[in-house]
């Protein structure tokens, strides 16, 4: 536990809407090692973002606060940080990736006043020295002819160039961790794979820890060592991403993991899904939250909520998951 | 929870908002008690003596005259109340027609963006804008002949402007969604998709901006009377203002601190009604 | 050629050119070709998906066949009637036969009106049946899309993005169209709601026999449920063939290169994949030759040079047709 950079402990995010108190996420544990890249994953409204957001203390408060539990970075509590506190964390230690990179960037300044600001902010760099280092990072993420597109404003570039000026920017500061809220989702697909693959280099190269969010399986697959996944604002299975994809414990990795759409040799005759749909947050069911969509579920699981229990290495929320074959008990 | 309330329009949504804002609620309360007042006149159940000359001259407020009389006798509560009822009369007239006219103009300038409708809208708009409000409702005033209208007409004309450009800003803004090409793809017709589908989602702009307008007349209406430009038979606050300037000289503040209470509190009203039913309204909040 | 096998619908080198002004007078300086001289065919119940990237054009030939956009040339046949040449008045009673389904299920529907106003309107504008059939046909609608009556008298904020979505496809059948366009119809959902909106318009068309036309970015997705597939890039189509050939083997280093960046849920199998160099080029001012020529990892001077054509490759097998110099 100790040599953890990020440790969550049942964390609770709590909204006030207009309709009553939802608890976005509800109790979220896991931790992060240095170095490592671990990938967020659930559908929409599941809490992952607001799991991200609660690390960089990016709540919305009003409405929203974080009820109870904790998060460490290096051993540091950051949920008693005043916002003075939070804001020189940002910047050195935690960088943000945001899935829109036409709004995540100054329109009216240019990309080299944006990338410096930072660095002469929180590096204390002098004007001169930090523009040399944005120029370095923008050839690092794969920019060409970076000493003349730093003087570009953001319209003047495509959409994968600007998530790479993103991701230049986040890295800039040699931050310990690196969160990535659905990155390339703007991108097309083609976008995306230079985008993903520029952002693991770099990741394996500088040391950063990296949190993924994403709903798409497929990049989770692909970059990622280690994964957890929610549902209704819970922890329903973390795994290595071997295991995970190998043997799904938890009846809604599976299903969703069956449902992804990918090119198949033999076309089925119907495409596997999960029957209904996500539960209101609002009226949550007293037993399992995915019960009611789930194949296996029976009078425990409607009754009774399962705790998320850790096995060698893989940890699951199910009163009846799959058998892991290769887990050495 | 009460299920009940999820199977909701997007208007029930806003007014159960628009319930829980004290202040809000607070201000409409005023400005209903207000309509009351103008409705009693209306009916003729008080404010009918505002003409009459019997008291004495600058009679102190007392249970004869609530708030005293007037430099030649009259009744100063008598004639704030009949006020409230030309504020109203202007209000209401000026507000519901100037918004229709600004709604219409704006969802034709909208809908048929960059096209001659477009810019013939547009050009009026830069003309009528270009006039200052005060020389144009004077020389309305002179042009009509004295006609107890000219004011609202000038104010209408004048005011529909503002409307209309929210309201063309937002048709086109809503032209782009895919529900408005749902109901071309449908075979609708073009009057059908603008009236039906369009101009609905501007309603609640209209709704706001009328109660801004409504504001902006009652405050034009003091101004142009105090000037001698608006009301002519009957009384306003306005024409309460100006005559009590000989009054205040005098040392006596009745009649000026009564029709300035009077527009203080219902314009101090009306606008934080205003600002509640934006919030209530405001479909970025209410959709969420 | 009888009914059978000849094609509901065929497009025939359809263009659709925007003006871009510019300048003081708003003049026009420009032509955008979101579209160029398109054809293709699409049998009577079978679904056409058409992929490509964020503006290729493909949202803009799905509105151009139904003349949401008036197309700058080309001809649409839409079972034998010439979509392309009819007068307006014409069109409207001709959109009974081809309707739409869109994206964004928070913006595809009125948010002022009740799902049954919703759902009747088409039938009222086109004057079908009497107040109780259409009530009727309503709920008949209601439950092919796996939806209660329950819902008649809700807005759509009430809903979720799927429900919505279900309720878009109710609305496009309600004039018993023969042909619809799907325009990412299944983007904008969560993936376990994705396929069941997928196997939905997948049983419509076998049951209904309702030709699609599938527009979406993802190669993944339109392969369940196409017979045909055409692969667009800046406006044009360059490869057109049946699913199981596109997919077995594809031909044109476009596509090669989008069904390998497509991320594969299988941590095992991180493939040599072909990274494409570069962006989209800008289609206001497209490369000479061949328009994937910039990004193309096989291109040749030829490709410079001109703009090669779509044609059928010959090898005795089904008809696959490819833009490529290679072939």
């Amino acid at each position: 536990m100790s040599s953890a950079l990020l440790s969550i402990r049942d964390l609770v995010v709590e909204f006030s809407t207009e309709r009553g108190r939802v608890r976005a996420i509800d109790g979220v544990s896991f931790d992060l090692a240095p170095g490592e890249t671990l990938g967020l994953v659930g559908e929409s409204g599941c809490g992952k973002t607001v799991t991200a957001l609660a690390v960089l203390g990016l709540i919305p408060s009003p409405p929203g606060r974080i009820l109870s539990g904790s998060i460490r970075l290096e051993g540091r509590e950051l949920t008693r940080l005043g916002e003075r506190e939070y804001r020189h964390v940002r910047g050195k230690l935690i960088s943000m990736i945001f899935q829109e990179p036409m709004t995540a960037l100054n329109p009216v300044l240019t990309i080299a006043t944006q990338m410096t600001d930072v660095l002469v902010r929180h590096q204390g760099m002098s004007r001169r020295r930090a523009r040399d280092r944005a120029v370095e990072m923008l050839a690092l993420v794969g920019i060409p002819s970076p000493e003349k597109r730093i003087d570009d404003y953001p319209h003047q570039m495509s959409g994968g160039m600007r998530q790479r000026v993103m991701i230049a920017m986040a890295l800039s500061c040699n931050p310990k961790l690196l969160l990535a809220d659905e990155p390339t989702t703007a991108l097309d697909v083609t976008t995306q794979a230079q985008v993903l693959e520029e952002m693991v280099r770099l990741q394996e190269r500088f040391g950063t820890a990296v949190i993924l969010v994403t709903h798409d399986l497929g990049v989770v697959a692909e970059t990622c060592r280690r994964a957890v996944v929610m549902y209704a604002g819970r922890v329903v299975e973390e795994a290595p991403v071997e295991c995970l994809f190998e043997q799904p414990r938890h009846p809604y990795t599976e299903g969703l993991l069956a449902s992804i759409p990918r090119i198949r040799e033999e076309k089925l005759p119907e495409l596997p899904t999960i029957p209904g749909s996500v539960p209101d947050l609002l009226h949550l069911p007293p037993g399992c939250r995915f019960a009611d969509r789930c194949p296996r579920a029976d009078e425990l699981c409607r009754r009774r909520e399962p705790k998320l229990e850790l096995r060698c290495d893989i940890a699951v929320a199910c009163h009846h998951p799959n058998r892991y074959a290769g887990c050495r008990e | 929870m009460n299920r009940s309330r999820e199977r909701t329009s997007l208007w029930a949504k806003a007014w159960y908002k628009l319930r829980r804002d004290r202040i809000g609620m607070i201000s409409l309360g005023v400005v209903l008690l207000y309509f009351v007042v103008a409705l009693g006149v209306w009916l003729g159940l008080w404010g009918q003596g505002w003409s009459q000359v019997e008291g004495p001259m600058w009679a102190p407020p007392g249970p004869k005259y609530w708030l005293g009389t007037n430099i030649i006798g009259q009744d100063i509560f008598e004639r704030a109340l009949y006020s409230t009822r030309t504020a109203f009369d202007v209000g209401l007239v000026v507000a519901v027609l100037s918004t229709l006219l600004g709604g219409l103009m704006g969802g034709l300038a909208g809908y048929f963006s960059n096209r001659w409708a477009d810019e013939l809208i547009l050009w009026l708009m830069g003309v009528l804008d270009a006039i200052p409000f005060y020389l144009f409702v004077a020389a309305l005033a002179y042009a009509l002949q004295g006609n107890p209208y000219a004011m609202h007409i000038a104010m209408i004309a004048t005011f529909w402007t503002t409307t209309a450009r929210l309201v063309r800003g937002e048709v086109i803004k809503l032209k782009q969604f895919e529900f408005v090409e749902a109901a071309r793809a449908i075979g609708l017709p073009r009057r059908l998709i603008l009236f039906r589908h369009i101009l609905p989602n501007t309603f609640h702009i209209l709704l706001v901006q009328a109660t801004i307008v409504f504001v902006g007349a009652i405050k034009s209406e003091v101004i142009l009377s105090f000037l001698g430009l608006g009301v002519t038979d009957g009384v306003s606050w306005g024409l309460m203002i100006a005559e009590s300037t000989q009054e205040v000289q005098a040392g006596h503040f009745s009649n000026f601190v009564t029709a300035s209470s009077f527009l203080f509190v219902l314009v101090m009203a009306f606008n934080l009604f205003a600002d509640a039913l934006q919030d209530a309204l405001d479909p970025r909040k209410v959709s969420a | 050629m009888n009914r059978e096998t000849a094609p509901l619908l065929r497009v025939e080198g359809l263009s659709k050119h925007f003006p871009v002004r510019g300048g003081f007078f708003r003049r026009v300086t420009g032509w955008l070709k979101a579209v160029d001289d398109v054809s293709f065919q699409i049998a009577h119940g079978q679904t056409f998906g058409l992929v490509g990237e964020s503006g290729c054009g493909k949202s803009t030939l799905g509105r151009a066949i139904l003349r949401l956009h008036e197309p700058t040339a080309g001809r649409v046949i839409l079972d034998g009637t010439e979509i392309t040449a009819l007068p307006r008045r014409a069109l409207t009673a001709a959109r009974r036969r081809m309707q739409i389904i869109f994206q964004d299920p928070y913006a595809s529907l009125s948010p002022r009106r009740t799902v049954l106003q919703t759902l009747l309107e088409p039938m009222e504008v086109h004057r079908i049946g009497t107040p109780r059939t259409r009530r009727e046909k309503v709920l008949e609608l209601l439950h092919i899309v796996g939806m209660g009556p329950e819902v008649l008298h809700r807005y759509p904020h009430e809903f979720s993005g799927g429900q919505r979505q279900r309720i878009g496809i109710a609305r496009a059948l309600t004039l018993d169209p023969r042909f619809i366009v799907a325009d990412e119809a299944v983007s904008a959902l969560d993936v376990s709601v994705q396929s069941q909106v997928l196997n939905l318009i997948a049983r419509l068309q076998r049951e209904l026999g309702i030709s699609f036309l599938f527009i979406s970015h993802d190669l993944a997705v339109v392969q369940h449920i196409s017979h045909q597939v055409g692969v667009m890039y800046l406006g044009r189509l360059v490869e057109i063939a049946p699913a199981e050939d596109l997919y077995r083997d594809p031909l044109h280093p476009y596509t090669r290169a989008l069904l390998s960046a497509i991320p594969v849920p299988d941590p095992k199998r991180r493939r040599k994949r072909i990274v494409l160099q570069g962006d989209v080029p800008s289609p206001l001012a497209p490369p000479s030759g061949c328009p994937f020529r910039t990004r193309c990892p096989e291109a040749m001077p030829l490709c410079a040079e001109r703009a090669p054509r779509l044609t059928q490759r010959h090898d005795g097998r089904a008809p696959h047709r490819v833009a490529c110099h290679l072939y």
